[in-house]
């Protein structure tokens, strides 16, 4: 191994390499920040100028590019509350509010910070356990997958303001409602469609995120009359004095979170990110570590699902799956016999990520100034700027007007749940959660066929039938306990 | 080292933004290809990899590639079909879902609204075990599930009454087992029911060969058996269903469609790029670094191909019930 | 009365959802399953109706009152605008004249910011989509 190691920090080190990662690091650092394009559009788009390098030049730029994404994904989410990818939504809950604040150099510090060291730990742990950890992506199954989700829809609590759980559990609700639109994934059949082609596909991800934070939010600004709304001048570009200290030990707890769960196939990183933001938030309301938590688990969760597509060759996410695709093209196989085969590849892919987080730290920060000044606009500025980011960003994806529309639609209920009260991200959570809940749980019941001792036989299920427990009766009753009598005052 | 490879690239970006400048100087060497699903799946891996392959051979200019997502590639289709000025010379790829869909009534549109252009490749379905499992052959699954239809659980990387459901369905019932009662269950796509088998959530896969040939080279898995009329090159030893007596052939093909409008002459100097393609070695470079078997149908022949499987589906979807 | 619309709404979009969800086609393989197409629908369905009847009852209180919704009407008529406007003018110039017009309405009296800023941005937008990353965007029906 420590051969193999060797020969990839050579790899990775050479020269023409380093140059590779960097061009790739910067180049989907800067797609990430883009509307509508997360990860996914950035491998796709730089497909074309893989097929120029030699295998290991190819895998270990596009890798650069996945996580490059990851990691300017955030900007938007923190500066517009305008998550382009679901796993930078969980940036957006403590990060806009303090874009908002006029500290949106802090908040972009402390992600850059955070995401470049979940990135690295990530990487570390891939080095060092890649091999062991495969079997991990095959212990979880259906029964063990809906439990998880079941746990992710707990976190709703975390977003529930004092007497407003039953608000919160109403967002979720819709959240999931809107989450069972178009073609159903285990029978093929058609749902709430209403006879349109256009919702046949569902409701995508962005569209939703778009239209009920980034548009909603453009609408907020739009009709509240009092200046309150304005950012105020940036205060701070850079971390403040105790940030450093509080956030070092939340990083190293969610790097190694993120890390595990990010092996997991699925949707690793929008798991990893609501799951330390929730787990952070039950005992730290410090929004610096709010902020950091999601971030570090989403880049190390990205890491982490180089795990299966490595030695198991099995994408976990759509993302994964077009880098796959982009492997098979440059004649590299993954899979167990990665590492015989190739070495040098799969080392040094691994070497280059730490790299590649040193440069995407080293181009992020020396940016925020700038980027920070950009929300420093008027506000009759700024208003359509935002709201023609999040348009434009829906359009590129599916290039379908219907889509706008029905943004428009969505952005005005979400004013109007706003007003009243509802929170909107348990909304974006359920929505998230929906579809994967639903097909898991379905095969679960299938397998099952009536008899639940099956279960019992599965040591990891058992524990996280009892975790699952535990965490939802917790809240159920304290609430119940200190249950709100007639409405509230806010 | 690495200079010319960036200068290619610097070269393409000028090239581009050339055919952006000057559309009308550019159009004679221009191929568009309409690709109905987002940027980095199969249909737009095939329709990129071809539309590379025809530059890199100087069959076309520039290839621009549009991809209009939606309706499970049905948006595209009706896009393409209702702009007959726009797409005159244009090409839309599509796959054997355009046949299913518009049998199970999803799809208004059928290939008898396009012009058949080329039948590029085919993936061929399998049907897959464990390695750990040296028992179990062909006959000795289907012999249990003669006995029982529900003694085995098979997965699959699509919906019930999709691709990999129906393939299975109709090898099973050619073999003389009760279709309709055997437990299928469907993942997210090809990665994460390859996962389920290997995690032992369920002991038959039904897939196809493209994504599955790196596990069988690594020795994860096996095949039982394959739906290709005769034994495919990359896994020689693993015998076709017509061989172990159930007589059914089946492939996912995936192609090239003209425009209904599209003129006489412009249709036949498709075919004609398409034959140069083919019969190319940079064209057997590509299918053999994606792993893909060869079609290679064109114009008519293709039409009939595809008549051909459509009367096949329509007769056995209709009788397992995957229309209604 | 104020405090009844929103679970009234939600009464509504449950009712809907409901009644849609007992018109989904059952398929011949999980129509006798316990978890088939329509169980999660159900459950969802009927939980948001127990809500909002319990909300009906009690009433919600407003967190915020008092907007302007002329400006959101006037917004919302921009971006349906701008939607209508795509498929004709292209994407940029109908991003272009989006931005105009609502910066217009936003009360922007600067003539250069209302001309340079969209143009700008469109542009921009152009060079970086279309021609950096080379995707390609349908410029609309008026000019093709």
């Amino acid at each position: 191994m420590w051969e193999g190691i060797a020969q990839g920090l050579g790899t990775a080190l050479d020269p023409a390499n380093l140059l590779w990662v960097a061009a790739g690091c910067c180049a989907g650092t800067l797609i990430g920040m883009l509307p509508g394009l997360g990860p996914i559009t950035a491998i796709a788009l730089m497909i074309p100028v893989s097929y120029t390098l030699d295998p290991a030049a190819g895998l270990i730029m596009m890798a650069g590019v996945y996580y490059g994404a990851v990691f300017g994904g955030s900007t938007s989410s923190i500066l517009i509350n305008a998550p382009g990818v679901a796993s930078t939504v969980a940036t957006s809950f403590d990060g806009y509010p303090m874009a908002r604040a006029g500290e949106a150099g802090r908040a972009l510090a402390i992600a850059a910070y955070a995401s470049f060291a979940g990135g690295t730990i990530g990487a570390l742990a891939l080095l060092l356990f890649a091999g062991a950890l495969a079997s991990w992506a095959t212990a979880f199954q259906s029964p063990e997958y809906t439990l998880i989700l079941v746990l992710a829809l707990s976190s709703i609590a975390a977003f529930a303001e004092r007497g407003r759980v039953a608000r919160s559990c109403v967002a979720a609700l819709l959240g999931l409602m809107l989450g069972t639109v178009g073609t159903d994934q285990s029978a093929g059949v058609q749902r709430f469609t209403f006879g349109r082609l256009d919702l046949m596909d569902g409701i995508s991800f962005i569209l939703l995120a778009m239209a009920v934070f980034a548009l909603a939010e453009a609408f907020h600004m739009l009709t509240t009359r009092e200046r309150g709304g304005d950012y105020r001048p940036a205060a701070s570009v850079r971390l403040r004095k105790g940030d450093a200290r509080a956030i070092t030990p939340t990083v190293g707890r969610n790097s190694a979170l993120g890390f595990l769960v990010g092996i997991l196939p699925g949707a690793g990183a929008t798991l990893a990110s609501f799951f330390a933001y929730d787990f952070e938030k039950r005992f730290n309301r410090n929004p610096a570590c709010g902020i950091a938590a999601p971030e570090a688990a989403n880049n190390a969760a990205c890491t982490g699902s180089f795990v299966p597509l490595l030695t198991l060759g099995i994408p976990g996410s759509g993302t994964t799956a077009v880098l796959l695709g982009v492997m098979l093209s440059l004649g590299i196989q993954p899979g167990p016999r990665l590492l015989e085969t190739d070495p040098a590849v799969f080392w040094g892919v691994i070497v280059s990520m730490y790299i590649g987080n040193l440069v995407l730290l080293a181009l992020n920060l020396p940016l925020i100034p700038y980027i920070s000044r950009l929300i420093q606009i008027s506000r009759p500025v700024l208003i359509p700027f935002v709201a023609a980011f999040s348009l434009v960003g829906v359009y590129l994806t599916t290039s379908n007007v219907f889509d706008l529309y029905l943004m428009l639609g969505f952005g005005v209920a979400a004013l109007i749940l706003r007003s009243w009260g509802f929170p909107l991200a348990p909304l974006l959570l359920g929505f998230i959660l929906s579809g994967m809940l639903e097909e898991n749980l379905r095969r679960t019941f299938y397998l099952v066929d009536g008899s639940f001792s099956m279960l019992l036989h599965r040591p990891a299920t058992l524990v996280l039938a009892i975790a699952c427990a535990a965490i939802w009766m917790a809240p159920a009753i304290r609430w119940w306990r200190n249950r709100p009598r007639g409405e509230p005052r806010s | 080292m690495k200079l010319p490879g960036s200068r290619r690239g610097t070269a393409s970006i000028c090239l581009a933004l050339c055919a952006c400048l000057f559309p009308i100087a550019a159009a004679a060497e221009r191929l568009h290809i309409v690709i109905p699903a987002a940027a980095g799946g199969g249909l737009d891996g095939t329709a990129r990899a071809a539309g590379r392959a025809l530059t890199a051979m100087e069959l076309a200019g520039t290839v621009s590639f549009e991809n209009i997502a939606g309706a499970g590639g049905g948006r595209g289709l009706s896009v393409f079909v209702e702009n007959t000025a726009r797409f005159r010379e244009a090409l839309i790829v599509n796959s054997t879902p355009l046949i299913l869909r518009r049998l199970q009534n999803l799809y208004p549109l059928s290939f008898r609204d396009l012009t058949p252009i080329v039948g590029l490749v085919a993936d061929y379905g399998i049907f897959v075990v464990r390695n750990e499992e040296p028992a179990d052959s062909w006959l000795s699954v289907v012999t249990r599930l003669r006995e029982n239809p529900r003694a085995v659980i098979m997965g699959g990387g699509s919906a019930r009454g999709s691709l990999d459901h129906i393939v299975a369905a109709l090898a099973l019932d050619a073999a003389g087992v009760d279709a309709r009662r055997v437990r299928y269950l469907p993942y997210d796509g090809g990665g994460k029911a390859m996962l389920a088998l290997l995690g032992d959530e369920i002991e038959l896969l039904s897939t196809g060969l493209g994504e599955t040939l790196p596990f069988i080279r690594a020795g994860q898995v096996r095949v039982l058996a394959i739906t290709a009329p005769e034994r495919v090159k990359a896994i020689e030893d693993v015998p076709t269903l017509t061989e172990l007596g159930c007589p059914v052939r089946f492939a996912n093909w995936r192609g090239l469609f003209a425009s209904p409008a599209v003129d006489e002459d412009v249709r036949v100097s498709h075919i004609q790029r398409f034959r140069t393609l083919t019969a190319s070695d940079t064209w057997s470079g590509t299918l053999e670094q994606y792993g893909w078997e060869p079609l290679n149908l064109f114009g008519e022949d293709f039409t009939r191909y595809l008549e051909q499987q459509e009367s096949l589906l329509r007769e056995t979807m209709a009788k397992l019930g995957f229309t209604r | 009365m104020t405090g009844r619309i929103v679970p009234l709404g939600l009464l509504l979009v449950a009712g809907i959802y409901l009644w849609a969800t007992l018109r989904i086609e059952l398929d011949p393989w999980s129509a006798d399953e316990l978890v088939n197409a329509r169980a999660m629908p159900l459950f969802c369905g009927i939980l948001l109706a127990l809500f909002a009847t319990v909300m009906l009852f009690r009433g919600l209180t407003p967190t915020e009152t008092g907007r302007r919704y002329k400006s959101l009407a006037m917004m919302a008529a921009c971006i349906v605008g701008f939607a209508v406007l795509i498929p004709n003018a292209g994407l940029w110039p109908a991003l272009a004249l989006f931005l105009a017009a609502s910066l217009k309405l936003l009360g922007e009296r600067r003539p250069l910011v209302l001309t340079v800023a969209p143009l700008a941005t469109a542009l921009a937008g152009w060079t970086l989509i279309e021609v950096g990353l080379g995707v390609y965007i349908h410029p609309g029906a008026w000019w093709s």
